[in-house]
């Protein structure tokens, strides 16, 4: 599987507690980047592509929602495969940078 | 809210029909958030939407172009909406030529003056923009003529876009299938049929397709033969089947593939800069095109990074700045618009190449090319070489050569020459001397058209 782009990881990881609308998705983002805020222009232009992909799937809409623009989606089996991959691809690299800071110290 | 709406619309029709309610709702939500945290916090949160808009918009239209072009549904996985989506990216390039084909049945006079209104008001646009930034005497101008001198302009302008609206207008059946085709085949045929009917016309409308075509496709040939870097290789890899010149060359102890001895490395950098420098002298001379001219240059340096280090990591990246230095500070801002496509992919840069033929003026100034070939003549530390500057830059043995009929039909093409090469000055010391001063200390802001008076 290709790696993931950081906003594309992003939003997959923002479902892993799971289903979200955009909002919460943008909430959820900021919280795992310490702060750092994903736009929804962003957001909803990097959505179709995982919708595409499959890594995500729409979801059925809570009783308890309050605004009736609100989509939901959720981390579909592949989603949850791919986050795990890109994961461990970004663990063995950090692993491989900090061999290599090694070296420099 | 209905500044967020306005926001909206910078974004697709497809992609606002699916996705539009969804990104209004969290903009308002990001919006409330801010407004609890005080009016700066609104301010810069109003401020970051715009810009993420302004930024994913555009990628919001490519994809929804890209799916037009290969046919496929811009957005899936049976959310709802796709199937319109589809419908939408399919005739986006449809229904504009539609639309205006009706309006030119209905309101015929109005769409006439209208395009010639438009066609010259973006000629006069860019000459405008071409004589601001070059900033030169105006009494050249008069030598260069301007667009109302230039029939070829005048005729790609205005005359092409209104025939290319009657054909659309006249032959109903034409674009009737045309539209099958599109549905059917997923790529709009209506666009590729008026972009080739507006290539050939303006071939000839010139009346030179011979000379067009030569002209279009020679900077190409060169790309090929430019792109076949020298280097030095013994015919085969067992030193046994040298021949006695191969001998003197290489030397089979040598480290696996540099087989060139050291002691031959000087001699044979200077025949392949010979070389080079031969290849960059005859393309100095016989285009036009800027950017085949940049791009050709940008190749050679690209591939000059595999000459056995007759060309160290410094020059080629100087090298590189220029070309590109080359191409951004071409005059124009429809240049400026489609220079830099020329670098992905040969079919713009024959799109460039055309309106360079129609637009003489937008050419990129011979001191450009002498600005970006001197720059890569320049390797650190080094000086100027005056004579192979000028070798370079001044292309007369190349284009006496030259039949006049085969020259391009440019309207200002002949005074050019004269003004390049008869009419320029040879400089006095004085100012090799302050150009010289002047290129050590502001390399990268150096114009060749700057020329020092005598104090």
């Amino acid at each position: 599987m290709p790696p993931l782009s950081e906003s594309g990881f992003d939003i997959l990881l923002s479902l892993v507690s799971g289903p979200k609308h955009g909002y919460a998705m943008v909430q959820e983002i900021e919280r795992l980047r310490d702060g750092r805020t994903m736009q929804p222009g962003l957001l909803y232009t990097t959505l179709p592509k995982l919708l595409e992909a499959k890594l995500i799937e729409p979801a059925p809409t809570p009783a308890n929602n309050t605004d009736a623009r609100r989509r939901f989606y959720r981390l579909s089996q592949p989603g949850r495969s791919a986050v795990l991959a890109e994961a461990d691809r970004r663990l063995a690299q950090a692993k491989k940078v900090q061999a290599l800071a090694g070296g420099l110290a | 809210m209905k500044p967020l709406a306005w926001i909206l619309e910078l974004f697709p029709r497809s992609f606002a029909k699916r996705f539009g309610n969804e990104w209004l709702s969290v903009a308002e939500d990001v919006l409330a958030q801010a407004r609890t945290q005080g009016r700066w916090a609104l301010t810069v949160a109003c401020v970051k939407l715009v810009m993420d808009a302004a930024r994913q918009a555009p990628v919001a239209h490519a994809r929804v172009l890209r799916a037009s072009i290969v046919g496929e549904q811009p957005i899936l996985a049976g959310v709802g909406g796709g199937q319109r989506a589809l419908l939408l990216a399919k005739h986006w390039g449809v229904r504009p030529m539609r639309i205006l084909g009706r309006g030119l049945i209905r309101y015929a006079w109005a769409m006439v003056a209208g395009g010639l209104v438009a066609g010259l008001l973006h000629a006069w646009l860019e000459q405008r923009a071409w004589k601001e930034e070059r900033r030169i005497d105006p009494s050249q101008m008069l030598q260069e003529g301007t667009f109302l001198d230039n029939p070829q302009a005048l005729i790609l302008i205005v005359a092409v876009p209104l025939v290319l609206l009657m054909g659309v207008a006249v032959w109903p059946k034409l674009m009737a299938e045309m539209r099958k085709l599109t549905i059917k085949q997923g790529f709009d045929s209506t666009f590729a049929f008026a972009l080739g009917f507006y290539l050939v016309l303006t071939s000839i409308l010139l009346g030179q397709l011979r000379e067009v075509s030569t002209e279009v496709n020679a900077p190409f040939a060169m790309f090929s033969l430019i792109s076949q870097t020298p280097t030095a290789r013994p015919s085969s890899d067992r030193p046994e089947e040298w021949t006695a010149a191969q001998k003197e060359w290489f030397g089979p102890a040598h480290p696996a593939k540099e087989t060139l001895l050291p002691e031959k490395h000087a001699q044979w950098c200077a025949i392949r800069q010979a070389q080079l420098d031969s290849w960059q002298k005859s393309i100095m001379a016989s285009h036009s095109s800027g950017t085949a001219i940049a791009l050709l240059l940008w190749q050679g340096l690209r591939t000059s990074q595999y000459t056995q280090g007759c060309m160290d990591e410094a020059t080629w990246v100087r090298g590189h700045d220029a070309a590109a230095f080359a191409v951004r500070e071409g005059p124009g801002l429809f240049q400026r618009t489609w220079e830099p496509l020329a670098f992905i992919h040969p079919i713009a840069d024959r799109l460039v190449v055309a309106h360079h033929i129609a637009w003489p003026q937008l050419v990129m100034s011979p001191e450009k090319y002498c600005t970006a070939t001197a720059e890569v003549m320049l390797g650190p530390g080094q000086l100027i070489d005056y004579a192979k500057l000028v070798s370079v830059c001044n292309p007369s043995d190349g284009i006496a050569d030259l039949p006049e009929k085969s020259l391009l039909p440019r309207w200002s093409w002949l005074a050019e020459i004269r003004h390049n090469n008869e009419g320029a000055k040879p400089m006095t010391e004085f100012q090799r001397k302050t150009i010289r001063q002047r290129l050590e200390n502001t390399r990268a802001q150096w114009q060749v058209d700057w020329v020092p008076s005598e104090p």
